[in-house]
């Protein structure tokens, strides 16, 4: 990590991996934004597939766009069972 | 093969910053593309004392923090004059941090760095080889204290395909990192973390320290690619 100049932002190293989300509210940080656009941090963006979400940070960082596969059936009841443990263990 | 490095110690940045004559300011992050950082601009109206924000109020945005002493260019690596430092601190959490986010990261390291990830997963039953990292396992590295909500961790299929596919992406220089989207309630969120834990568990030597950041909701992770 550096300094990257008179805005004083941080910049992480080649390499990085800076992992963000983002809700409705807020922006990831700017350290994150500056880094990705130099190429420097590789940028994980986990967001909702609502386009103002990431469309500046997708065109301006240069990003892929990778879309996650829903539940499928095993894995939603795998969820079931997991958190059902998890219910029972509590009360045990 | 993936290993975390310890680029930066956010505490002794601090400390090292603190021992010369500085005063502490706090500016709100909506200010900062209007503020100019030449050498002559005075503080003004968006500025306000770290002390009176922090940590008695934890601010309600990501703040940077910057550190002025009285002569010079603005330098964070100068040994004189005016020295610069911008930290971004999560708004949820209270902000008397400094050694709080070391020892997170430390803890993280020490739980998770070189550990055979499987002794942390539990299979689910009739669950075509899926598993799950129980309650106890998500609180030894502290995932908690870095933002994960949930008791349990189901390492869904599609995470370590994802895992996979980003590692692949990553490789290319043009990219600037990817956007991780699909319906709501896919358990995106988990998928940093189960990159957190592989990122760690995947190393096989005890040798580099961790650190981890936390911005926000996210979490900061230093990882060098090792190709």
């Amino acid at each position: 990590m550096r300094d990257t100049g008179l805005a004083g932002h941080f910049a992480l190293k080649k390499g990085v991996w800076a992992l963000t989300d983002s809700s409705a509210n807020k922006q990831p940080c700017v350290a994150f934004y500056h880094s990705g656009q130099k190429n420097d941090a590789w940028v994980v963006m986990v967001t909702s597939p609502e386009r103002e979400q990431w469309y500046q940070w997708e065109k301006e960082l240069k990003m892929y766009h990778f879309v996650m596969d829903h539940f499928t059936s095993d894995e939603l009841r795998a969820l079931r069972f997991v958190f059902i443990s998890f219910i029972l263990f509590s009360l045990t | 093969m993936f290993r975390v490095v310890a680029d930066v110690d956010f505490q002794s940045i601090l400390i090292r910053l603190l021992q010369v004559d500085v005063d502490l300011y706090a500016i709100d992050e909506g200010s900062l593309p209007h503020y100019n950082f030449d050498t002559t601009h005075k503080l003004n109206h968006h500025h306000q004392p770290l002390s009176s924000v922090w940590p008695v109020q934890p601010p309600t945005s990501h703040l940077h923090v910057y550190v002025q002493s009285s002569v010079g260019p603005w330098n964070l690596h100068s040994t004189f004059g005016r020295r610069v430092i911008f930290v971004s601190f999560c708004p949820a959490t209270p902000l008397q941090l400094a050694e709080w986010f070391s020892q997170v990261g430390k803890r993280l390291h020490q739980v998770m760095w070189g550990r055979d990830l499987d002794g942390m997963l539990l299979d689910v039953p009739n669950g075509r080889g899926l598993r799950y990292i129980p309650e106890t396992q998500v609180n030894e590295p502290g995932l908690p204290d870095l933002g994960y909500n949930e008791k349990v961790l189901l390492v869904r299929q599609e995470y370590i395909s994802a895992f996979n596919q980003l590692t692949s992406m990553s490789l290319n220089d043009i990219s600037g990192g990817v956007i991780v989207t699909g319906q709501p309630g896919i358990g995106a969120n988990s998928l940093l973390f189960t990159i957190t834990l592989l990122t760690s568990a995947l190393n096989s030597t005890k040798a580099n320290p961790a650190f981890f950041f936390i911005f926000s909701s996210a979490v900061y992770v230093n990882v060098s690619l090792l190709l």
